[in-house]
């Protein structure tokens, strides 16, 4: 297979149903040495299949979800960030190789490239042929590898230079009831709480806060979570904003789908990211 | 899914007015592409509580991709749709929450949409649906399951019986097929290959 063939079939793979790390790596290569592909062609074809398929009938937005989004999309207008502004948008993970190439893809550079992105190939399909042959007839059914789980996540966030962790406590800073690890670089954090009440996600759900020092008192939203059983559960942070100098990180009680400014009268929560 | 020249208008203004920071142009969006998401997030994640998650996510990613529109590649529809599919793509893949596998192949349903006489679509899926209809049967039905349904390669090979590298090579040749069939100007101003790589991500 040429590694034209073999670009056009992870566009593909990328278009129906995603990629793992090592076809991404592998597709951002082969990228790098066909400037002349639309990287987004085949994404969009799959796209104007689904709505042929599904046809203009559809199931209305739920009010309370609406509410929420407009609500997250004017705070994110009234915050002064303009659509599409260099830093935030990030639509798949960070591309090294492509930045690696990029000094590379000047005029001088660009048959360099090329030779170095077509035999870098090679060697992607040399190692994958000799993996083949020593997993026999089972090659074709390998597995990817599992995403990591919350808890896996988290140990890894742990190691990360940068990170921070902070003991969650109740308001009067009696009760223990977690832990907030952070890392401001990455912009992830998780929160790792025992013993909060199972939630109805009908009438309530515990939202995350982070008060940032270079925002003011207006924290930033971190996302809803519900807790459905008893011991340890590990809740990802979703920060809706990028958040510069955390101080405090906080968990409300709330209604379903959260709300845009807490009233603090239910405060489940408070870790200090400061201290 | 706009159904009119007049709906196609106003829908090709909404995103360049998000980009311009129209705060009018939120509810418009919401009113206009609220099904759209979360009809398309529903068939991705099911009845999860990631649900309502993901779609408040892809609308903030609209938001912030609104200035990347080019309206001559792609209907906003179109636009909307393959932001969401990325994000519901990689958001499952992720979390390896999935609703339940589809159903066996004599009981699938037909999606919606699948005829190829539709009427009632824009332009561009209606164009989508008759470069569906002239597919292979096998390469149709694998792409039907896989874009539509949300299977996996592995779950679609499950459920029809065909051999997981059959699955595979009907679904890329059968999207390739359809990128070739679309880029055939039967429309005026629609279908043309376009090449670069406009407005990628960085």
């Amino acid at each position: 297979m040429s590694p034209r063939d073999r670009l056009l079939d992870l566009l593909a793979d990328q278009a129906v149903q995603g990629l793992d790390a090592a076809d991404e790596a592998e597709l951002e290569l082969l990228l790098s040495a066909a400037p002349d592909v639309d990287a987004e062609e085949l994404q969009r074809c799959a796209a104007a299949l689904d709505c042929a398929l599904a046809g203009p009938s559809a199931e209305p937005l739920p009010p309370t979800l609406r509410l929420a989004v407009e609500r997250d999309l004017r705070r994110l207008m009234n915050a002064g960030t303009p659509p599409g502004r260099p830093g935030v948008l990030r639509l798949t993970a960070p591309r090294p190789v492509r930045r690696w190439l990029r000094p590379m893809l000047t005029a001088s550079g660009w048959a360099a490239a090329v030779v170095i992105a077509v035999g870098a190939w090679w060697l992607i399909q040399a190692e994958r042929g000799r993996r083949n042959d020593n997993q026999g007839p089972r090659a074709e059914n390998r597995t990817e590898p599992k995403p990591k789980t919350a808890a896996q996540e988290l140990a890894s966030l742990r190691e990360t230079p940068g990170t921070k962790t902070a003991a969650g406590t109740k308001p009067n800073a009696a009760e223990h009831v977690g832990e907030v690890v952070w890392n401001t670089e990455r912009q992830e954090g998780f929160l790792r709480l025992t013993g909060v009440p199972v939630n109805d996600p009908s009438r309530e759900q515990y939202q995350v806060w982070l008060f940032d020092e270079e925002r003011g008192e207006l924290p930033v939203d971190g996302g809803v979570f519900d807790v459905s059983g008893d011991g340890e559960v590990i809740i990802p942070i979703r920060a809706r904003l990028t958040v510069r100098k955390p101080k405090i990180v906080a968990v409300t009680r709330e209604k379903p789908g959260g709300v845009v400014v807490s009233k603090k009268e239910q405060i489940v929560l408070l870790a200090r990211l400061d201290s | 899914v706009p159904s009119s020249a007049e709906d196609v208008r106003v829908s090709e203004s909404l995103l360049s007015r998000i980009a311009a920071g129209d705060p009018n142009a939120v509810s418009a969006c919401l009113e206009r592409y609220g099904g759209l998401v979360w009809s398309l997030t529903r068939r991705f994640l099911g009845q999860s509580a990631d649900a309502e998650d993901a779609v408040q996510d892809i609308f903030v990613d609209l938001w912030r991709n609104a200035p990347r529109y080019d309206a001559r590649l792609a209907s906003e529809a179109t636009f909307v749709t393959l932001l969401a599919r990325r994000r519901l793509i990689d958001r499952r893949r992720r979390s390896q929450r999935r609703p339940e596998p589809g159903p066996l192949p004599e009981a699938i349903p037909a999606p919606p949409g699948a005829g190829t006489d539709r009427v009632d679509l824009r332009d561009e899926a209606a164009h989508a649906a008759t470069a569906l209809g002239a597919l292979r049967e096998d390469q149709r039905r694998v792409l039907q399951l896989a874009i539509y349904h949300g299977l996996t390669h592995e779950e679609i090979a499950r459920a029809t019986g065909m051999p997981l590298g059959t699955v595979k090579t009907h679904a890329r040749r059968g999207l390739i097929r359809v990128r070739e069939l679309l880029a055939v100007p039967t429309l005026p101003g629609k279908g043309q290959v376009q090449t670069g790589r406009p407005g990628g991500p960085p």
